[in-house]
């Protein structure tokens, strides 16, 4: 019987990969027992875009999901002149609350500005945040070469449930969806609709 | 006999020069109390252990004395408003011994007045801040203390006031209307009970330019551009720009920004 070197090296990487997903996945999940070697079994957040292929101007939301949180990454597809962003979304309420701004950039702080860039995130009402961040002079405002990061807001599970976050362009919304540039102007940025997703929270 | 101080030699070496005050505005606990206040010359002996108060609506005719203690003025509440009281006070020293008869006094509680008002805050209630925009109407709240049915509230020219409510004796409500010629920036609130105490607190509220600075009905990120596209330039700047302005003290700062977040994202009461 001849010996299969490759076959060897096949398996112990299989059982590598095997062994360090398992940790990752002790390590993601978990639960808030009295012993810190408690591991609960958990199923992760998911999210999935309604927008799938962006083109450019379109900005739209990813999420990576874990077991109690879901962090929303506000992403823009190559476009020019920002220097002024403005939005709001909406997301279920009943299974999710509004934790905090996990990550602010790195769209906004392109280049090292002078000036540290402004991030002003509200949740005027549980499912509804309003967002807006900007440059300030003489910092330039910048341009998005393929994907990048506006901001990443952190949803804690509250309950299992599913729904849609979204930028809300409703009539009743009370921030523009807009992106503008240092002289004012509007830059050609498409909010959706349709560029959002659906959660399911287990 | 107001403000006049005698001095009188009674037995036991206690000598006691008297003086009354009429018609003080103390700062009782009661809003419909009467209250006068009295005050004497100190007793000089080394073993004085205190005073005894005694008064009557009839000259020389004194009720039961009232012990005040080792003090030089009493407050004295409860007297009939209108009425005429005559007072007189003795000292006593250790041993017992007590004076004779200071000097009588008399006086009217002439003035009703309750404790006077104070303010510790005030806050426009739609942004919880103290700002207030230029023009419109808006809800404002008070709070403080000794607050009385039927306060007014006062912010200077052209903001009038409306009926307060009074909540507690701290706490107004009451609806305000800016008008469109208000000048920018700080106003004192000044508070006036029915009885006539009043209170006042500068820098309450401020007066601001509208945060919808592009005028499109919304505060957003439209408005924040132009407040950082002006950023940190004064009125002399080509950059500067009064509408985002909105402190109105010439210059674009953080005061402004605390401004445009207060209200950024909320629906204006008035669509410019």
């Amino acid at each position: 019987m001849r010996h299969d070197p490759g076959l060897e090296v096949r398996r112990l990487r299989r059982v590598l990969v095997a062994a360090i997903a398992t940790l990752l996945l002790a390590a993601g999940c978990k639960g808030g027992g009295s012993s810190g070697s408690d591991v609960i079994p958990c199923t992760n957040i998911s999210f999935t875009p309604a927008l799938t292929s962006p083109v450019s101007g379109d900005v739209y939301l990813q999420a990576i999901g874990a077991c109690d949180h879901v962090d929303v990454l506000m992403q823009v597809s190559n476009l020019s002149g920002i220097w002024t962003v403005g939005f709001d979304l909406t997301y279920p309420a009943s299974a999710l609350s509004y934790q905090g701004t996990y990550f602010e950039g790195p769209v906004m702080n392109q280049g090292s500005p002078g000036t540290p860039p402004l991030f002003i995130v509200s949740s005027p009402s549980a499912g509804s945040l309003q967002v807006t961040m900007t440059r300030f002079p003489p910092d330039p405002s910048v341009t998005v070469s393929g994907l990048g990061s506006l901001i990443t807001i952190r949803l804690n599970k509250v309950a299992s449930g599913s729904g849609v976050i979204d930028f809300d362009m409703s009539s009743s919304s009370t921030v523009s969806e807009e992106i503008r540039d240092e002289n004012t102007n509007l830059r050609p940025a498409s909010f959706g609709p349709g560029h959002g997703g659906t959660v399911l929270v287990p | 006999m107001l403000g006049r101080r005698n001095r009188v030699r009674p037995k036991a070496s206690v000598v006691v020069a008297f003086a009354l005050l009429a018609g003080f505005l103390h700062v009782a606990p009661a809003a419909a109390a009467t209250v006068i206040r009295l005050s004497w010359d100190s007793n000089i002996e080394p073993d004085l252990s205190g005073y005894r108060l005694r008064y009557g609506t009839v000259s020389g005719a004194y009720g039961a004395p009232l012990n005040v203690g080792k003090v030089t003025s009493y407050d004295l509440a409860g007297l009939s408003a209108g009425t005429t009281y005559y007072f007189v006070v003795t000292a006593y020293d250790a041993s017992g011994n007590e004076s004779g008869f200071s000097n009588q006094a008399s006086g009217q509680p002439s003035t009703v007045v309750g404790p006077s008002p104070t303010i510790s805050s005030a806050t426009e209630l739609s942004t919880n801040s103290p700002y207030i925009l230029e023009a419109g109407r808006h809800s404002v709240q008070l709070t403080g203390t000794n607050f009385q049915t039927g306060v007014t509230v006062n912010l200077g020219s052209t903001i009038s006031a409306g009926t307060t409510s009074v909540a507690g004796g701290k706490q107004i409500t009451v609806t305000i209307d800016v008008a469109a010629t208000a000048a920018l920036g700080w106003r004192t609130a000044l508070v006036t009970n029915p009885d006539g105490g009043s209170g006042s607190m500068s820098q309450a509220l401020m007066v601001t330019r509208n945060a919808d600075i592009n005028r499109d009905c919304l505060v957003d990120g439209g408005d924040l551009n132009l407040v950082a596209v002006a950023w940190n330039s004064v009125t002399t700047d080509v950059r500067f720009n009064s509408a985002a302005d909105l402190d109105g003290n010439g210059l674009i700062d953080g005061d402004d920004m605390a401004i445009f977040i207060k209200y950024f994202g909320k629906r204006l009461s008035i669509c410019p």
